[in-house]
């Protein structure tokens, strides 16, 4: 209890909802991917995907491939962990008032854990529609054929998949969101008991 | 308790707006075609390697089928090697055939490519006969090149016809 209460200056301000909140924003701002795929060898990519919940970049031998819709869900979901991020940080200044509980925000705690159980199922997709199977972390070597002119041309392609050390950041820096809402309600019960 | 309702409400709303608002200006940048926004835009770049016969040379029990490779794309292009049979047109099989050495072909850039056809001695004989009586003799050339572009290996069907003149013929 004592570390609730010295947490929140004496369920005045909530220290770790603060730290949260500015944590969400440099997720948000954040321009770098959390899963890295290489095809291809280490000097030339013949292609390469770049994502986070922010920003999604995709290139074929080269070529940049654009998929409009996942840019505007990316720029949507950036301003909506802004704008989380700025309730978070609001409800940590008003405290101690009854309304505050209700302003900090799980995302930065959810959203981490949610991502690889996207991009599982999304790889999963593509391997029942196009029947390539990609790692989602490791290595391995992708064979796909391919009718071309009436030809079957046959791919193998070397390919490497990880998940950068900006998402294990996001993973570990969501964590004072879920202490900052325990925190929160534990204040709260506290601060209405007074 | 309301107030705190309402304010879940609120922020709860505007959450959703900040997401919704960039798709909406998307479909409305897309002229609210839905088809338009969801499909993906990608221009390839232009692989290509044209290959252009030039006079076969007899070296030994072999025969040297001479091509003068360009890249014709915009992505060099790194060729690995050739496994394919050569014909005379007609049917009769000469031989197998493979590539002499690794060809690096950079984009806009020509290098001499040479498969190396070696037929048993009463085939080439036969061939050499024929050249002599014919003067000309179309051969089919059919099997699979294997590049390298950008790091990953692609193995297509090559299938061409590659004409031998006497007077040509090298030695």
């Amino acid at each position: 209890m004592n570390v609730r209460r010295m947490l929140t200056i004496n369920y005045r301000l909530n220290i770790m909802g603060l730290i949260a909140g500015l944590f969400l924003v440099y997720i948000a701002v954040s321009d770098k991917p959390w899963w890295i795929l290489i095809g291809g060898s280490v000097k030339e990519h013949a292609f390469s995907a770049e994502i986070s919940p922010f920003r999604t970049a995709i290139t074929i031998l080269g070529k940049p491939v654009d998929i409009p819709i996942v840019t505007y869900m990316n720029m949507g979901l950036r301003l909506s962990f802004l704008l989380m991020a700025a309730t978070t940080i609001l409800g940590s200044i008003f405290m101690k008032t009854s309304w505050s509980r209700r302003l900090i925000s799980l995302a930065g705690f959810i959203t981490p854990l949610a991502f690889p159980i996207l991009l599982y199922i999304s790889l999963e997709i593509v391997k029942m529609r196009f029947g390539i199977t990609i790692p989602m972390i490791g290595r391995s070597n992708l064979t796909y054929k391919m009718l071309l002119e009436g030809r079957e041309i046959v791919i193998h392609a070397p390919v490497i998949a990880e998940m950068s050390k900006d998402y294990w950041t996001a993973l570990i820096i969501g964590i004072p969101s879920l202490v900052a809402k325990l925190i929160h309600s534990c204040g709260m019960t506290h601060s209405s008991r007074r | 308790m309301y107030a705190g309702g309402l304010v879940k409400f609120i922020a709860s709303v505007l959450s959703l707006i900040a997401f919704i608002a960039p798709i909406a200006y998307g479909l409305n940048e897309h002229g609210w075609n839905i088809s338009s926004l969801i499909t993906p835009h990608y221009t390839p770049p232009k692989i290509g390697i044209a290959l252009k016969p030039s006079p076969p040379k007899i070296s030994g029990k072999a025969i040297l089928l001479r091509f003068q490779a360009n890249n014709t794309g915009e992505i060099g292009i790194r060729i690995l090697s050739f496994n394919g049979t050569a014909c005379i047109s007609g049917g009769e099989r000469l031989g197998s055939l493979s590539l002499d050495r690794e060809i690096l072909l950079p984009p806009g850039t020509s290098e001499d490519l040479t498969l190396i056809l070696k037929p048993s001695g009463r085939v080439l004989g036969n061939l050499i006969s024929r050249l002599r009586q014919e003067r000309y003799v179309e051969i089919e050339i059919c099997g699979k090149m294997y590049v390298k572009l950008l790091g990953i290996i692609v193995e297509f069907p090559v299938s061409r016809f590659y004409g031998i003149r006497m007077e040509e013929l090298e030695s």
